[in-house]
């Protein structure tokens, strides 16, 4: 039990990970918040995300490898990674507001 | 090293698809099985004892110089009993509970022809077709690494996918995304690929530590252990108490597999290998006990870089019980085939106005080419499929048995295909998509006529296997049927060049055809 929730944590993460960076990319950020504001991220917000990201592909190895042990961990992280980037690919083409959760946890101030 | 990855991707890319979607199927060649082989449909298997096995194996392996039993798992359900028969090895799958030989199942299925065709292709003349997946395994490192020189806004486009765009775009989108996303997938497969047939691909490796002996070379890597025959009768004392001796050795590693060498001899030798369900690394850990005795002999585990070896290969093979990371193998298999087939689509639709306008024939014969080996191969597999399911194990046709008439038909309507798209270029890919998804609709319900499992009742009984194998199939036919749609509502008047209708156009389409 403990193993499968270690397992849905990697996933999540990964995902959640893929999706905050790709949210610091101009057009994905544009097609989530659907708006038509041409303006650049604040930068502050950019590199927020990619470390945010970035510690959450961290956070899904780590459960990976306490689910699973070295050598299957690191074979699942692997798989994972692409499975949830693939996932993050397909919901920004075809249902970007699924994310503006994502984006309106990211941003420092609401948009006026 | 745009050249390079245009070049190697077009020239193998029909190979390397073949390759990559029997790979993808490989990774459920036992439920493959399960599904083309109904009598091997049993329950969880008893436990087995050993001894039981062996009487078993005797009976069946009589007179054989050596016999081995493979013990029933949770993916194969049967006792296996192989010993070497007049034509080759002989493969008997055995009811556990009852210790009764099941009838033969009359086909090759998933482990003896989709899995060979994997890394063979069944080429066997000179080997050719080991070389050829060998050189397309380098091939498609080569095609990652270039793949990435390349790919100028890597980073940018990391996520994109525009499937509204021009059909070059999206293929582009569809080809990259599936590339670079699943490029530790793309990337380690064919290396590890590679490290599998070391011994065969680098032969120098070996050569240079052996100088050249290679029975030195295969005792230290591979284990074996051999003693001269005595030529006087002997007998087989207790399997199970050498399989409890070998767990005490291995601390609770359990044997899978036991195989008698020189049976019946004084010399006999007994050798036990060790389970590998659990773990990634295939080990080939082995005890060696003499048969009457039980005395221990001999023991075999891999040295160092023998191990790093089989820990790849493992990773490679997916022999360990683990559904979910079997699922995800699967998925990186199928975003390889999606990836090849969309560098085709690129490949096609960036070229088609400019070489429709000189009057070239590299679309249309790439056209072809691509058309056959991406749909036509699925195809030819769901024929192979429905074949074993529409006719009687027993059925002899124009000399064939079933066996053999399931491979006919892979081949015939493989080579169908590509006359097919050589003779329908473009219109080729709607109408074999359409083809697959009746096709795909077909072989579940072949199952359900020939065995009385439709997906439910296989669920209720416990036959995941075969549901999978039938849910798999459903869900194949509607991703086909979808794609039909598409592929044959595409407005042709806006994409379909004049110069392809215009007499001038007509030795190309014929030289197409024949190519």
């Amino acid at each position: 039990m403990a193993e499968t929730a270690l397992v849905a944590l990697a996933f999540a993460s990964s995902y959640l990970g893929f999706a905050l960076i790709a949210l610091t990319q101009k057009p994905h950020h544009g097609a989530v918040s659907a708006s038509r504001s041409r303006s650049g991220l604040p930068l502050g917000t950019r590199r927020r995300g990619l470390a945010f990201g970035s510690l959450a592909l961290a956070g899904s190895f780590a459960a990976s490898l306490a689910a699973e042990g070295p050598s299957f961990g690191t074979i699942l992280w692997v798989l994972c990674l692409g499975s949830a980037a693939l996932g993050v690919m397909f919901t920004l083409t075809y249902r970007p507001h699924w994310l503006r959760g994502v984006q309106r946890a990211l941003a420092p101030v609401t948009p006026a | 090293m745009s050249v390079l990855h245009t070049w190697v991707g077009v020239v193998l890319g029909a190979v390397l698809f073949a390759i990559f979607w029997m790979g993808t199927l490989s990774v459920f060649d036992r439920e493959i099985d399960r599904w083309m082989m109904p009598e091997t449909r049993l329950g969880p298997a008893p436990s087995v004892s050993l001894d039981a096995a062996a009487r078993t194996a005797t009976t069946l392996a009589a007179g054989a110089k050596q016999w081995s039993i493979t013990l029933p798992s949770e993916r194969t359900p049967t006792l296996q009993v192989r010993y070497p028969g007049p034509e080759g090895s002989v493969l008997r799958h055995v009811d556990p509970a009852t210790g009764v030989a099941l009838d033969d199942a009359g086909t090759l299925g998933g482990t003896g022809f989709i899995f060979p065709f994997h890394f063979t292709l069944h080429l066997e003349w000179l080997d050719l077709g080991l070389w050829l997946v060998g050189l397309c395994g380098m091939a498609m490192l080569v095609l990652v690494v270039s793949g990435v020189v390349i790919h100028r806004r890597i980073f940018r486009d990391f996520f994109m996918f525009r499937p509204d765009k021009a059909l070059s775009r999206s293929s582009l989108d569809l080809h990259t995304g599936m590339g670079v996303l699943a490029m530790p997938f793309h990337f380690i497969m064919p290396l590890s690929g590679l490290i599998i047939f070391f011994s065969l691909f680098f032969p120098g490796t070996w050569h240079a530590a052996f100088q050249g002996d290679r029975a030195a070379f295969n005792r230290e890597t591979f284990g074996s252990y051999s003693r001269p025959r005595a030529n006087a009768p002997g007998t087989l004392g207790s399997l199970d108490a050498m399989a409890a001796e070998a767990e005490r050795r291995w601390a609770g590693g359990k044997p899978f597999m036991a195989r008698v060498l020189e049976a019946g001899d004084a010399a006999s030798v007994v050798e036990l290998r060790r389970s590998y369900a659990n773990d990634v690394s295939m080990n080939r850990d082995a005890i060696y006990f003499d048969a009457a005795s039980g005395e221990v002999l001999g023991r075999f585990e891999s040295k160092p870089v023998g191990a790093v070896q089989r820990f790849i290969a493992g990773m490679h093979f997916v022999q360990f019980d683990h559904w979910l990371l079997r699922w995800l193998y699967f998925g990186g298999g199928l975003a390889g085939c999606v990836m090849i087939a969309a560098g085709f689509s690129f490949w096609l639709e960036s070229r088609r106005a400019e070489h429709a306008r000189r009057g070239w024939l590299g679309v249309r014969v790439v056209e072809a080419l691509a058309t056959g080996s991406v749909t036509g191969i699925v195809l030819a597999t769901l024929a192979f499929f429905i074949t074993n399911r529409a006719l009687p194990a027993s059925l002899t046709l124009a000399g064939f048995e079933r066996e053999e008439l399931e491979v006919l038909a892979f081949y015939a309507v493989w080579l169908t295909t590509f006359v097919h798209a050589a003779w329908r270029p473009r219109a080729a890919w709607g109408e074999q998509a359409l083809a697959i998804a009746v096709a795909a609709l077909l072989a579940p319900a072949a199952n359900w006529l020939s065995t009385g499992d439709h997906p439910l009742r296989a669920l209720a009984r416990g036959a995941f296997a075969v549901a999978g194998m039938d849910v798999v199939l459903l869900a194949g036919a509607m991703v086909a049927a979808w794609a039909a749609r598409r592929l044959i509502a595409r407005p042709h008047a806006r994409l379909e060049l004049p110069a392809l209708v215009a007499p001038s156009a007509r030795p190309a389409e014929s030289e197409a055809a024949s190519g």
